[in-house]
């Protein structure tokens, strides 16, 4: 997973429910250089389970750890990541 | 290496109450020439007397079935999460992310200040170890295979990087103590749940143990409120049901047979 241009990430996921494994593996993979906001929901709670991440030009990303594999993730985030990319490579 | 050997020492002790040997605790001393030492060790009980006491609990070690090797990696670790597991009432579940070494090191002094010790378990071993818990040996042949399905409400908990905070006493103080140290590393730790005593507890309800006033404390004031209750009239209000039947058996038997009271008596008398 392209993980440098992420700028923000939040991840809500409830640590005994399905999502949770994804969420924890994408966790390990965020380096320090993005800011990263976790909330562990309690079990039955009304809040969606979501990664939200915040690219380092604002643009805003979100799925669910649910019903996503992490692959599936990693080509989701990835596909924004290849475009800033290729950007910052015409920039030089 | 060093803690990683005290470990190794406490875990080996602990993997039955059959098992405990001294022999065996000097094979932990280097745990890579584990091997190496043990057969070292034969020799040497053969020919001189050996440094430390040989008794029937090493052949009980020796003749364990386990399923894989008896020295190897990872019977070593079903040994060492069993004794995590029953030795210590609180284990807090926590995720670590992007930890370094100097990190890592700080952050395990901080947490032995709390009065717990940090350990960073394999997660697929101790999903195994926690499949066949309720058996007498995790780590004997068969147990993986036979359990397989076993499902327990820690499982889920054990999947990406996860360290173990060991509490021995189920003492909320050092929760809160360890809380604070969690917090502090805001974006590189955070609680997943937590196992307290016998069941599995998800982190809002560890956040709602840590207010609680500690185990002994609740105890004596349990104990002073039957005492100052025990003098004013919980003896006499346990005892009420049981008066209030007697009574009332009694009363009915003096209708059925109003003369009944009155032989007993001359009975008593004439005895």
């Amino acid at each position: 997973m392209i993980t440098k241009y992420f700028a923000n990430v939040v991840v809500k996921f409830d640590a005994f429910g399905v999502g949770a494994r994804n969420a924890r593996i994408f966790l390990s993979q965020v380096p320090t250089t993005a800011k990263i906001d976790c909330k562990v929901l309690a079990p039955n709670s009304q809040d969606e389970q979501q990664i939200k991440v915040t690219f380092k030009d604002k643009h805003v990303m979100s799925i669910d750890p649910c019903n996503t594999s992490i692959n599936q993730m990693k080509e989701y985030f990835d596909a924004h990541s290849r475009k800033m990319a290729i950007e910052a490579s015409i920039r030089e | 290496m060093l803690s990683f050997c005290g470990i190794s020492r406490a875990a080996i002790r602990s993997a039955s109450y059959a098992i405990r040997s001294p022999s065996i605790l000097a094979f932990s001393s280097s745990f890579s020439t584990t091997t190496f030492r043990f057969n070292e060790t034969i020799s040497q009980s053969a020919t001189t007397p050996a440094p430390f006491k040989v008794d029937v609990f090493d052949e009980a070690f020796l003749a364990r079935d386990t399923e894989k090797p008896l020295f190897s990696r990872k019977t070593y670790l079903l040994d060492y999460y069993k004794y995590l597991n029953e030795t210590n009432e609180v284990l807090l579940i926590v995720h670590h992310n992007n930890l370094n070494h100097t990190e890592g090191v700080k952050l395990r002094r901080e947490v032995v200040a709390a009065g717990a010790k940090m350990h960073i378990v394999k997660g697929s071993m101790y999903r195994l170890y926690l499949r066949s818990a309720h058996e007498v040996d995790p780590a004997a042949k068969g147990m993986t295979e036979k359990n397989r399905d076993v499902q327990h409400p820690l499982l889920p908990l054990f999947s990406g990087p996860t360290a173990i905070f060991s509490i021995p006493a189920c003492e909320p103080s050092v929760i809160a103590a360890l809380m604070k140290v969690i917090n502090k590393h805001k974006e590189k730790l955070f609680l997943v749940g937590a196992k307290v005593e016998t069941q599995a507890m998800s982190a809002a309800e560890v956040m709602n143990l840590k207010d609680l006033p500690n185990k002994k404390q609740l105890q004596e004031q349990l104990a002073g409120l039957l005492t100052v209750l025990g003098g004013a009239g919980l003896v006499r209000t346990l005892e009420s049901p049981a008066n209030m039947l007697y009574l009332t058996v009694q009363q009915r038997a003096k209708d059925l047979d109003p003369d009944a009271e009155k032989e007993a008596t001359e009975e008593v008398v004439s005895n």
